[in-house]
């Protein structure tokens, strides 16, 4: 026979491991599948990226890709310059190409060309020209343009 | 031949450009260029696209530059569209 204090302290300790249990079933793991992890936030950022200016290379042949396939600083006469523009990021930019022929302190615009992009992801711009009566020789250069800021420039010359 | 300007430079009036790209490209590519004295759009078509009938087509890109096309001034620098690469 359990005296009444003892009577009430075993009840107590019952409903006190009945509560535990309960909990302890509140904790239990939600579901049977894990719910999928959130996009990693540094891919989050690279497509947020804008685009920007990574290369200019020089060359007077390029591929299916764009690129340049021998760079070069030196051409002749008959060639077609074609100079290759690489970018990173994503979204729309302006850029543009300025040649220009040096002679001394003077300056000459040979050619002003503009290629608007609206790119997912890296891409390759070429700009190119040429001259069908032939370069003069002597010292050019090419500046490229980011929404008219100025992000790249190459020397050559024409032998 | 290279012809020489009056100020010892050559003269590169004639140069032909492009450009194309591996992302798109919302309009074709274009180059500037500064009405000289005795221009007509026909003329300038007809020297930088190959062909006077094509005069539109530089109007077109230049809407809000040129608003009548046979009215256009030395100076005015316009954009010529380029054929795609």
């Amino acid at each position: 026979m359990l005296t009444p204090m003892a009577r009430t302290l075993a009840v107590l300790a019952l409903v006190g491991l009945m509560g535990a249990g309960c909990s302890k079933k509140e904790e239990a793991p939600p579901a049977v599948e894990p719910a999928a992890p959130a996009p990693a936030p540094v891919a989050q950022d690279l497509v947020n990226i804008p685009v920007a200016f990574q290369t200019v290379t020089l060359g007077n042949q390029i591929g299916e890709d764009k690129q340049v396939a021998m760079p070069a600083s030196s051409f002749t006469s008959s060639d077609t310059i074609y100079a290759s523009v690489a970018t990173a990021g994503t979204g729309k930019a302006m850029l543009k190409a300025v040649w220009t022929y040096r002679m001394g302190d003077q300056v000459t615009l040979v050619n002003e060309t503009m290629q608007e992009l609206d790119t997912a992801g890296p891409a390759t711009t070429e700009f190119h020209i040429n001259k069908p009566d032939g370069w003069p020789v002597g010292q050019y250069r090419v500046e490229i343009f980011m929404n008219d800021l100025l992000v790249g420039s190459q020397d050559y010359e024409v032998k | 031949m290279t012809s020489q300007p009056s100020n010892g430079m050559p003269d590169f009036s004639n140069v032909q450009s492009g450009a194309s790209s591996t992302a798109e490209t919302p309009q074709p590519a274009f180059k500037t260029y500064t009405i000289q004295p005795g221009d007509s759009l026909s003329k300038i078509a007809k020297r930088e696209l190959g062909n006077a009938n094509a005069w539109n087509l530089i109007h077109e890109a230049n809407k809000d530059e040129i608003k009548d096309p046979n009215k256009i001034y030395p100076g005015q620098v316009i954009k010529i569209p380029l054929p795609d690469a």
